[in-house]
């Protein structure tokens, strides 16, 4: 018997060290609460610090580059005679920026005022790890009062939900992702349909084939997802394709938010106390 | 140990260039895979039990930071450790140019295997397109990530110090001794 175990050790080991993470990955698959497992807690945790530094460098970097390094290039004459200019310059760009940030933030703000929800905002620190999914992390966690399956706004619609929590982080599924899905609405026509994931738009499924959709048109969230308050803005219809044939038309939704440029999000919380 | 220690420190270099510094420079849908470079090289060099382990650890540590089912990388990592471990026997080890073939042709495995789990187990089967979308891509990075990082492997040694550095590739022969 030991004979045979030695002689088929590797097989043995290499089926068991599978078998052992696909029950891993089939028992996460059938959990419908706390997803989030120690081992992802502790890694988020470790891994927080890292992000945040790496997010600061590069914004610092970024900041220096944008605001400075590109008045260097010039003669020393003309940087003696000009340093003046160059720091007002440099000062304007920077007021610009804040005033970008301002603009950024007022409209998170109004937005949020708008809410009936609380909302918690959040700086987007990181995205996904590979070039197949869409997912961002944030800095906020279970001790700023996040939990999974929390929806995820910015101004301008819907971003995603929270699938991950740490304590001082989470990380968020984006609109985008193939595995996202929203219950949502044409606003002209109140169609019902489920707005998908594609990758880099969004789809409309399930809206029949009578139904009367126009490139353009709003989409929203429809509220009976169970995630998302009613009315939050998905995107815009951008294509609609109606076979001969079958039950339901082919609609392409344009993303209201531009998630390239994803840096501070809001967490809608819960109801206001 | 040392050489766990070591595989575990590189592991954890790639994951943050991979997950904090990369995003940042790359477009959002060209990412390279590092730590899954790193799995080919531990199935390429290691034994069964260590290169397992390390791999399915490093499958995981990737799940943290990608996608939405934990456990989906850890078992495609395993899964392709063994299966490059049970074909090293029959190549050159040693060769560079074998973990860059292997790169660029395991990258398409990896994209098939996710692709059969996501069907077979999540309910993501729209994301099959995007996956086989960005393979090519992917494969092409991989493989220019896994020159850069011979490259710098290869200065590593080269520096006077011996018995320091990350492990080296005359124990790729190990196996043939036993």
């Amino acid at each position: 018997m030991l004979e045979l175990l030695r002689k088929y050790r590797t097989f043995l080991l290499s089926v068991i060290l599978i078998l052992a993470a696909l029950v891993l990955y089939s028992q996460y698959l059938r959990q419908t609460e706390e997803r989030t497992s120690l081992f992802e807690k502790v890694i988020l945790q470790l891994a927080a610090p890292m992000q945040i530094g790496v997010d600061v460098v590069c914004e610092t970097v970024y900041g220096w580059w944008r605001h400075y390094f590109w008045l260097v290039d010039t003669t020393r004459d003309n940087e003696r005679l000009l340093v003046e200019n160059r720091q007002l310059r440099a000062h304007l760009a920077q007021l610009k920026e804040i005033q970008l940030a301002n603009e950024r933030l007022q409209a998170l703000l109004a937005f949020r005022e708008q809410q009936a929800l609380q909302a918690l905002p959040a700086q987007v620190i990181g995205e996904d790890a590979t070039s197949w999914f869409r997912t961002v992390m944030i800095d906020k966690g279970e001790t700023d009062g996040v939990q999974e399956g929390m929806p995820v706004v910015v101004a301008e619609g819907v971003a995603g939900r929270v699938i991950r929590v740490a304590d001082h982080q989470s990380r968020v599924l984006l609109l985008t992702d193939a595995s996202s899905a929203v219950a949502a609405l044409v606003q002209r026509t109140r169609s019902r349909g489920i707005c998908r994931g594609q990758g880099e738009g969004l789809s409309f499924d399930f809206a029949l084939r009578e139904k009367d959709i126009q490139i353009g048109d709003q989409v929203i969230t429809s509220g009976t997802g169970g995630v998302f308050p009613k009315g939050l803005p998905v995107g815009r219809v951008a294509r609609v394709a109606r076979e001969e044939y079958g039950l339901f038309q082919e609609i392409e939704v344009e993303p209201a938010v531009d998630f390239s440029r994803l840096e501070e999000v809001l967490v809608l919380l819960g109801e206001q106390r | 140990m040392k050489r766990i220690a070591l595989y575990l420190l590189l592991g954890i270099c790639l994951g943050f260039l991979q997950i904090s510094v990369l995003p940042r420079l790359l477009p959002e849908t060209l990412k390279p895979d590092l730590l899954f470079i790193l799995v080919l090289y531990l199935g390429l060099t290691e034994d069964s039990l260590r290169g397992g382990l390390l791999s399915g650890f490093l499958g995981f540590l990737e799940d943290v930071f990608a996608g939405a089912d934990f456990g989906l990388f850890g078992l495609t990592f395993l899964l392709i450790f063994f299966l490059v471990r049970a074909g090293a026997n029959r190549f050159n080890t040693d060769s560079y140019a074998l973990l860059l073939i292997l790169t660029f042709v395991a990258t398409f495995f990896k994209g098939a295997v996710l692709i059969t789990l996501l069907l077979l187990f999540a309910e993501a089967g729209r994301q099959w397109p995007l996956v086989l979308a960005q393979l090519p891509a992917e494969a092409f990075l991989n493989t220019l990530s896994a020159v850069i990082m011979l490259k710098l492997t290869a200065q590593l040694r080269s520096r006077p110090v011996r018995g320091e550095g990350f492990p080296e590739q005359p124990h790729l022969d190990d196996h043939y001794e036993s």
